[in-house]
């Protein structure tokens, strides 16, 4: 299966390419089946792949096609190179298989729209791009993806273009993850400079090697500022705090959209990168502190942000930020493991949990306020009971897929090995966070689903249950979402029921080895008591059950009373949550409108007036001005071209002579 | 004390004065003859009798001539040029430097004597087979060259002589 | 016996006052006359030189000058003639419609 790698990622781009030459000639079913069968083809190969890897005994699992050399100056040596080891194989299923399934969901809910053609054609280029990204063997063929994956997620963003709303949002998307890049580029800048080379294959058994022959230290400035500087980049893309902004307004694209990029697989770039580069990373505790605690701040305020506001997208935007917070956490406490489990059951249950929405919005004709919703459950009940499912999953309630991903994050936080007090700190954030977590999304289920409806009388008549090309898709995640969790059941629970091993963490193994021989060299192997890793199960249940319960309390005991006072007796926290903390107006004032000035300030006055007035134009006035001058010399007059005859004369004796 | 040199070079000097600052035309060319032929005869002083005769024959004897007759052509007497000063500032500048230039080559070659002394002249310097040999032998090329200049000249004159140009 | 320095004063000063009269007059012939001056002063160093260096070429290059002076003169005062007919004015200062 080694020589078949590359077929992985040109099916989609074959898929693109004809969607966008041919899109608008072979018509719309042409469009659907062309766009959906790359991706089923590209899953299917995938699978082929991931079991040749299964197959093979633990060490030896590494698939590896050179494709072609593409810079070759000096040291610097950069192929086109496919891989796929355990990290990238999990990964490259999520990618496909979501993928595949998302297609299938916009067949329908594109079926109306007359540019299909168009976005079936960003939606394979997209995930050619996410493909190379995934199974790209050096930084700089995911550099490749992780653009190009930011333009598809432009292009797409700001789909319906005609509105002004949905290209700025595609605007600032780009704007604010190329600030990211930056950031990423910067990191590979040092990395070739540190290792010689920006391969997978190269780099890490080197940074290994380096550290334990001494050569360099735990915790070197140089490692700490390649970490620092991937992260800057991973922040860009997977939306943490500084650079999480655009990823509310991304939705202003279609749902599915939503669905595929901004919850299952571009956002969950920036964790695959930094589980990806996970050796350098646990050679620098300083990053590691520095990721926790952003992380730790970003899971916490999204989740805050996400109670108040009313655009049933919007509170899965601020969600997926949060979740997306949890994943980083889990990789900065160098549980590499656990982040990407999480990514992967949240890709499930998130991605369920949007194409629901998008299945609601589709039932209320395009209406996305949770306000004018209430009591569709009788209506749309496939969509009920499956975002019903995917919420319990992402409360984390056992045994639920989002349950086990993130307690296990949670433990890992709680036993950090190189900081352990700040660990217990982050713990106990990321609780809160999951309570909150767990209230505003049955908020969600409560004011959409149940209680009274509260639209308009059309809109009443318009709810109607969404095709099979919807519903089918969300059956199929929502089923995901709850047993996918049982690949990683942690020992704890699985001893109990008779050695039921954790897959996911065996899988891993080969791919986090170096890094767990490192940490348990130099904090030394830690002894946890099962106790308290219980109760502390047991405690992060009990704070969901107990968001859930408020939720319940607030948006359906008394649903008439209590969120409008509640609102008014909390009305400082109130306006500042609901105003989302006013980071896009801090962002403007502070950001923007600086730069705006600046770049005013030189095309004014540098590029206009001194350049162009000064420099340019400027000498040529002086040339005119002067020649003017100079030509009055020609007065017609014989004896003044005497005159000057004799003047050279003199001048020249002059200079011989004196 | 030179009596020769300092007799015609006065005589030069009076008459050069005279040419540029007579107030009509004819004065000024007798002025002009005055200095061809004190100069004709520092030539002679200068062992150069050829040089001598032509500067009478062709200066005196040809060029003066013409111009003569231009001026009887193109100036009825009596006439007058009118007292209009035009153009003062630049002919002022070049007669200033006309000066500055005397002052600079008089000072210039100041010491030029002490190294270029006098040398025993070779028998018979000056005479006109010795200059007909070089003119012929050495200076040949040149000798033709001038030949065409005169027929050059000879033409630009009589074309520039017909009734509608 | 005059040094080769007396000469060459004689000669910077007839040259100096044909420039002085190229310079001033406003009468045309004049200003020719003036001219010639000049080059009559150029000839006397030429064989001033000549004398005092022993060499005859410089005789031979005032002959060329002769023929040189000649020709000018007899062109220039053709050209003289062709512009009076025009203006009939023998005032240099008034042929000065070439200027900028």
């Amino acid at each position: 299966m080694e020589g078949y790698l590359y077929l992985i990622p040109l099916l989609p781009f074959i898929g693109f390419l004809i969607n966008g030459l041919l899109g608008q000639k072979i018509g719309k079913s042409g469009v659907f089946c062309i766009g959906c069968s790359s991706i089923g083809l590209a899953f299917l190969f995938s699978i082929l792949a991931v079991y040749q890897l299964a197959c093979s005994p633990a060490e030896d699992r590494l698939l590896v096609q050179v494709l072609w050399s593409w810079i070759s100056v000096g040291n610097l040596n950069i192929d086109i190179a496919l891989m796929m080891d355990p990290l990238s194989a999990v990964m490259i299923l999520v990618v496909t298989g979501v993928s595949f399934v998302i297609h299938i969901y916009s067949t329908g809910y594109m079926a109306h729209d007359e540019a299909a053609w168009r976005f079936f054609s960003y939606l394979n280029m997209f995930v050619f791009f996410m493909i190379m990204l995934v199974l790209g063997s050096n930084y700089v063929v995911m550099f490749v993806g992780w653009e190009g994956v930011g333009l598809a997620s432009y292009l797409l963003i700001g789909f319906w273009y005609k509105e002004n709303v949905n290209a700025d949002a595609g605007k600032k998307a780009f704007i604010v993850n190329r600030i990211g890049d930056f950031g990423f580029l910067l990191g590979m800048f040092l990395i070739f400079i540190t290792f010689g080379s920006l391969s997978y294959l190269d780099i890490f058994p080197k940074a290994a090697h380096m550290y334990e022959q001494g050569i360099m230290a735990m915790n070197s400035p140089v490692m700490i500022a390649i970490c620092l500087l991937l992260f800057l980049g991973a922040t860009g893309k997977s939306a943490q705090i500084p650079l999480f902004v655009w990823l509310p307004d991304a939705m202003a694209g279609p749902t599915p959209v939503s669905a595929l990029i901004h919850a299952a697989t571009m956002v969950t770039a920036g964790v695959y990168m930094i589980a990806r580069t996970n050796v350098l990373f646990t050679l620098a505790p300083t990053a590691l502190l520095v990721l926790v605690l952003m992380s730790a701040a970003t899971a916490f305020i999204a989740a805050t942000i996400g109670i108040l506001q009313n655009d049933i997208k919007r509170v899965l935007a601020y969600s997926t930020v949060s979740q997306l917070g949890y994943m980083f956490i889990g990789v900065s406490v160098a549980a590499y493991g656990a982040g990407i489990f999480h990514l992967m059951t949240h890709a499930f249950f998130k991605a369920c949990l949007f194409l629901c929405a998008g299945s609601v919005i589709h039932a209320m004709g395009g209406d996305q306020d949770m306000r004018s919703m209430g009591g569709l459950w009788k209506k749309i009940p496939i969509t009920y009971i499956t975002m019903l499912f995917a919420t319990i999953a992402i409360s984390g309630i056992p045994p639920f897929a989002g349950f086990f991903s993130k307690d296990e994050i949670l433990w890992k936080a709680f036993t950090f090995p190189y900081y352990p007090v700040v660990g217990k700190i982050v713990w106990f954030i990321g609780v809160l966070a999951a309570g909150i977590t767990a209230f505003y999304m049955f908020r969600l289920i409560f004011m959409t689903f149940h209680g009274k409806f509260r639209g308009t009388e059309e809109q009443a008549h318009h709810l109607h249950e969404s095709p099979l090309s919807m519903t089918g898709p969300l059956m199929i995640l929502a089923f995901l979402a709850v047993f996918g969790g049982w690949l990683g059941v942690p020992h704890l629970i699985g001893n109990l029921f008779g050695h039921v091993p954790n897959i996911l963490e065996n899988f891993f193994e080969p791919v986090f080895a170096s890094s767990h021989e490192i940490i348990g060299a130099y904090a030394g192997v830690q002894h946890h008591s099962t106790v308290v890793e219980w109760v502390l199960m047991a405690g992060s249940v009990a704070v969901a059950i107990g968001g859930i319960s408020l939720a319940y309390h607030i948006y359906i005991r008394r649903v008439d009373v209590l969120p409008g006072k509640l609102a008014e007796t909390f009305s400082i926290y109130h306006r500042l949550v609901y105003n989302k903390y006013w980071v896009d107006e801090i962002y403007y004032y502070v950001v923007v409108l600086p730069f705006y000035y600046l770049s005013m300030f030189l095309w004014k006055v540098v590029d206009a007036f001194i350049i162009d007035d000064i420099g340019a134009n400027g000498q040529a006035w002086w040339v005119q001005r002067g020649s003017g001058a100079l030509r009055l010399v020609h007065n017609g007059y014989v004896q003044t071209y005497g005159a000057f005859m004799v003047l050279g004369l003199v001048v020249m004796l002059w200079f011989f002579i004196v | 004390m030179d009596l020769y040199f300092w007799v015609f070079a006065s005589m030069s000097v009076l008459a050069g004065l005279f040419t540029i600052a007579a107030r009509d035309a004819l004065p000024s060319a007798m002025g002009l003859l005055t200095v061809f032929i004190a100069l004709a005869g520092l030539y002679l002083h200068l062992h150069a009798p050829l040089i001598a005769i032509f500067q009478v024959a062709i200066y005196a004897g040809a060029i003066l001539i013409l111009v003569v007759f231009v001026i009887m052509l193109l100036m009825a007497p009596g006439e007058r040029l009118a007292a209009i000063q035009a153009n003062v500032s630049y002919r002022g500048a070049g007669a200033l430097l006309g000066l500055c230039l005397i002052g600079l080559i008089a000072v210039g070659t100041k010491g030029v004597s002490e190294i270029v002394s006098m040398k025993a002249l070779p028998e018979g310097f000056g005479n006109p087979s010795m200059f007909g040999d070089l003119l012929f032998r050495d200076f040949l090329l040149h000798f033709e060259v001038v030949s065409v200049l005169l027929l050059v000249a000879l033409i630009g004159g009589i074309y520039l002589c017909k009734k509608k140009l | 016996m005059a040094s080769l320095t007396h000469y060459i004063v004689l000669s910077s000063i007839l040259f100096g006052l044909g420039t002085v009269g190229f310079c001033t007059r406003r009468n045309a012939l004049i200003l020719f006359m003036s001219i010639e001056l000049m080059l009559n002063a150029v000839n006397l160093m030429l064989v001033a030189f000549s004398n005092f260096m022993g060499d005859m070429a410089g005789q031979v290059m005032v002959i060329f000058i002769f023929a040189v002076a000649a020709a000018e003169v007899a062109v220039g005062l053709a050209i003289l003639i062709a512009l009076f007919r025009h203006v009939r004015e023998v005032d240099i200062t008034k042929f000065n419609v070439l200027k900028w």
